[in-house]
């Protein structure tokens, strides 16, 4: 029963899905890149994010798309208190402990938010007119989704390729050591790469709110697919974490519809575990 | 490692471990009912942080995923129970020989290091847990068994010291021989292991075997204890966080340090409880917790000690450690 | 110009220096010579800043000990390091241009970039290639077209020849000489003893953490003790 249009509508679906991934992946991939650190607490940042459009919207009618760029001084102010307080003292310390220091604050900031707002899952409920292409249909917010992280990508291949901080960036990634022989100040580095992981996560979880229900735990969810994109496409790559965020999204929308809704939770497990064990530099790094 | 050659000496070393024995096996006889029960859940998380300790603490392979072992011991005892035999022994046991025997499933992902094992093994727990929903499903997803235990009866609580005593008796040992040795010596470094001809994937996966046997024990009391399980209860992310997190508390790699851990945690639990009902609360605490542990004394409670203790000695000797050389490379 | 005055420092509890004292004038070649594990990277970790020590390191009279590496490049002082640190998976010129990263060579950057190409015409040809894509003598010129980016005064150099062909050897050591003609100061650190103290002024030899002889390069070169051990060393290992 393999119907074009019901394959073109998974595809959809699953660029859909790539677009929120690549939000939490890039903070991952960013952050771990540059300071070898792995911040379970990135899916945290997109949860307070998306309850901040939430409320701004039910309660004073503010614009989602508003509140995204509200929402990005908002993430770095946390930001900058989490990278000074909790990840600049994580700098090459074991692995477990990164882990679990970071596992620790995600669990604060998800005990937070549901002591603020309860457990109960929110919905947001802004919809614009959906698109309609032949048989398929595109919703409005999912396709306004789709262009934020064109545009967050654009904003990252310039930061990146075209400014002396962006290459201080990618020098300190590719070697610290040599980057602080080159005059590079590692430690504003740092700060630099982990502010920008904490606004892209931030404008994701807006964009999550939109598509998705709010609820206190729904970054620990997000984290895990996190892992399996950058995974994937090699810890720490940029160009790896947009391929993988569409292999994941567009398989698990695959498995959904042909297989089963359960097993296509266990599609970010089986690609954590299966790719890890078989290469563990995934599919685009190089082994370190 | 022991200078204990002597039988004369083996005692004595036994001795602090046979008080504590028996005093764990008086102190319920003082506690209201309530408490007892809250004294099997600290028996379980030391049986489950003494398991994790040999694997995580010990030869330093960081595993987050002994839920799998936690419901795999769980589902073994209940089917036993419920389609063998209801005798609560051979029930328990069969459940940690199942899970021991699924240890291959951990193979593949031996030869990987620090994160990259830690979120393979995750990722293997969490697999589990959406495999068994899809084997149990629907309403059915869950197993009954009669009530094995009375409500006000004492056997649940030595139950779970039986099989607390049991596991630090084989974690003792283990780190005591050979086997302990050479993980100690995957843990710093596993090619260096390996070339002093340390058998380095036989050693995990007996350390692992071991490991997943007595959390298998746990998950197969645990389940004839409550007498009713699920997929969702057995598999949780819960039984593979807390034996990290007790061992983290108490102090990775030292042997009292799961068991100070478990005791630690459950006492702060209790008093929390008392304080406020809100389970928010107690997620911001226990995230707090970590956090600063691993920040301010990453060594835990046991490690933290022992550091202080040796510090004190050494001054009372007069030695002079001399001064460290600041390194700030990272 | 830069004074180590018994300076100690080790990794961890492993003491590697034990009380090290050197000088390098304005304009001079020192050498430093020495067997692997002597301590020669670390003393020159230690005046990049890349480890601690204790100990006097001043840099023109100003301390450096606790100073953060990347104030000390703004100094002036740019290392060549062991294993060159370059940036593997980024284009030849981005290396260069990290090197002109301090404020005081920003405002050079366009200059210094045609005078590296111009050193080492090879870098101007793969400018776009990944550094690390290169051979080991390319990479060794674009480490030091890196740290000439700079505009170095003092420049540390971590055996500059070390697996370079002889033909590369010449060539790498030449620009080195052409620098040092234009004034800048060099701390080289050599294995290969006669090719270095046939261009250096000064030498030191170190031993065991500990400086054991030094003085003018031809001085060291007649020592018939550095003669046996570091000398006739390079022909037994050559």
């Amino acid at each position: 029963m393999l119907s074009f249009e019901v394959l073109g509508q998974t595809i959809v679906n699953g660029i859909a899905a790539a677009s929120i991934y690549m939000m939490i992946s890039l903070g991952l991939a960013l952050v771990f890149g540059v300071m070898r650190v792995v911040n379970l607490a990135q899916g945290e940042f997109m949860m307070l994010a998306a309850f901040g459009s939430f409320w701004l919207f039910t309660l004073y009618g503010v614009d989602p798309y508003l509140s995204m760029v509200a929402m990005i001084p908002a993430s770095l102010l946390l930001g900058y208190a989490v990278y000074r307080l909790i990840i600049r003292r994580l700098l090459g310390a074991d692995d477990i402990n990164q882990f679990l220091a970071t596992f620790g604050l995600a669990l604060m900031l998800q005990g937070i938010a549901q002591y603020l707002w309860s457990a109960d899952l929110r919905r947001l409920p802004y919809v614009l007119p959906s698109l309609e292409v032949g048989d398929v249909t595109l919703a409005g917010v999912r396709v306004v989704n789709i262009g934020v992280c064109l545009a967050v990508l654009a904003f990252l291949a310039w930061f990146l390729g075209w400014t002396g901080i962006g290459r201080s960036v990618r020098a300190t990634a590719s070697n610290r050591m040599g980057a602080m022989l080159c005059g590079v100040d590692v430690r504003r580095v740092d700060a630099t790469t982990f502010l920008l992981g904490t606004a892209i996560s931030a404008v994701g979880g807006t964009m999550l709110a939109l598509v998705y229900f709010v609820y206190p735990s729904v970054g620990a969810g997000l984290i895990f697919k996190g892992f399996a994109v950058v995974i994937l496409g090699g810890m720490g790559s940029i160009a790896g974490v947009i391929v993988g965020s569409l292999v994941l999204g567009i398989t698990e929308a695959m498995v959904n519809v042909y297989v089963s809704s359960q097993l296509s939770a266990l599609v970010a497990f089986a690609v954590i575990f299966i790719v890890l064990v078989s290469r563990p530099q995934g599919l685009f790094g190089t082994a370190r | 490692m022991t200078s204990s050659s002597t039988p004369g000496g083996t005692l004595l070393a036994l001795l602090p471990w046979l008080v504590a024995l028996a005093i764990a096996a008086a102190v319920p006889l003082f506690l209201p009912i309530y408490m007892q029960r809250v004294a099997v859940t600290c028996l379980m998380f030391v049986t489950l942080g003494v398991s994790w300790n040999l694997s995580g603490g010990f030869a330093g392979q960081l595993s987050l995923g002994q839920a799998a072992f936690f419901g795999i011991g769980a589902y073994g005892s209940m089917i036993t129970a419920e389609h063998v035999t209801s005798d609560l022994l051979t029930s328990i046991v069969v459940g940690g020989i199942v899970a021991g025997l699924c240890t291959p499933i951990l193979f593949p992902a031996f030869r990987l290091r620090g994160i990259y094992l830690g979120m393979a093994t995750f990722a293997l727990g969490e697999s589990m847990r959406v495999v068994a929903e899809k084997v149990f499903p629907g309403e059915a997803s869950g197993l009954h068994t009669p009530v094995v235990f009375a409500v006000d009866s004492l056997a649940p609580y030595y139950w779970a010291l039986g099989i607390a005593a049991f596991t630090i008796a084989v974690g003792a040992w283990t780190i005591r021989s050979r086997l302990g040795l050479g993980l100690m010596t995957v843990r710093e470094d596993d090619q260096a292991a390996r070339s002093i001809g340390v058998p380095v994937a036989l050693y995990k996966a007996i350390v692992f075997a071991i490991g997943a046997f007595a959390t298998g024990l746990a998950g197969g009391f645990y389940a004839r204890y409550l007498g009713f399980i699920d997929p969702h209860s057995v598999f949780h992310l819960d039984h593979s966080i807390n034996p990290v997190f007790v061992t983290i508390i108490g102090g990775i790699g030292t042997e009292l340090g799961p068991i100070v851990g478990a005791i630690f945690w459950v006492i702060l639990q209790e008093v929390l409880r008392g304080l406020t009902d809100t389970p928010a609360v107690n997620t911001i605490i226990y995230g707090l917790l970590l956090l600063v542990v691993i920040l301010v004394v990453p060594r835990g409670i046991v490690g933290e000690s022992q550091a202080i203790w040796r510090r004190i000695a050494d001054r009372r000797r007069g030695r002079r450690t001399g001064k460290e050389i600041p390194v700030v490379a990272d | 110009m830069l004074a180590l005055d018994s300076v100690e420092a080790g990794y961890g509890q492993a003491k590697v220096l034990h009380g090290v004292s050197l000088t390098v004038e304005p304009g001079e070649i020192v050498v430093l010579l020495g067997a692997n594990g002597a301590g020669k990277t670390t003393t020159l970790r230690v005046i990049s800043g890349i480890i601690g020590a204790r100990g006097g390191v001043t840099f023109e009279g100003r301390p450096l000990i606790g100073m953060a590496p990347n104030r000390i490049v703004e100094l002036g002082l740019l290392q060549v390091p062991e294993g060159r640190q370059l940036f593997a998976d980024m284009s030849v010129e981005d290396n260069l241009l990290m090197g002109s990263h301090s404020a005081r060579a920003k405002p050079h950057r366009a200059r210094a970039l045609e005078q590296s190409y111009a050193l080492f015409p090879v870098l101007k040809e793969r400018r776009t290639q990944k550094a690390g894509t290169l051979s080991g003598g390319q990479q060794q010129m674009l480490a030091i077209g890196r740290a000439l980016m700079a505009q170095p005064r003092l420049l540390l150099l971590d055996e500059p020849s070390l697996g370079l062909a002889p033909q590369l050897v010449t060539a790498v050591f030449e620009a080195i000489r052409r620098s040092n003609e234009s004034g800048m100061a060099i701390l080289l650190v050599e294995q290969n003893a006669n090719q270095a103290l046939r261009f250096a002024h000064r030498g030191y030899v170190l031993e065991g953490g500990r400086v054991v002889h030094r003085g003018s390069a031809s001085e060291l070169a007649d020592d018939p003790a550095v003669q046996r051990a570091y000398l006739g060393l390079r022909a037994a290992t050559a």
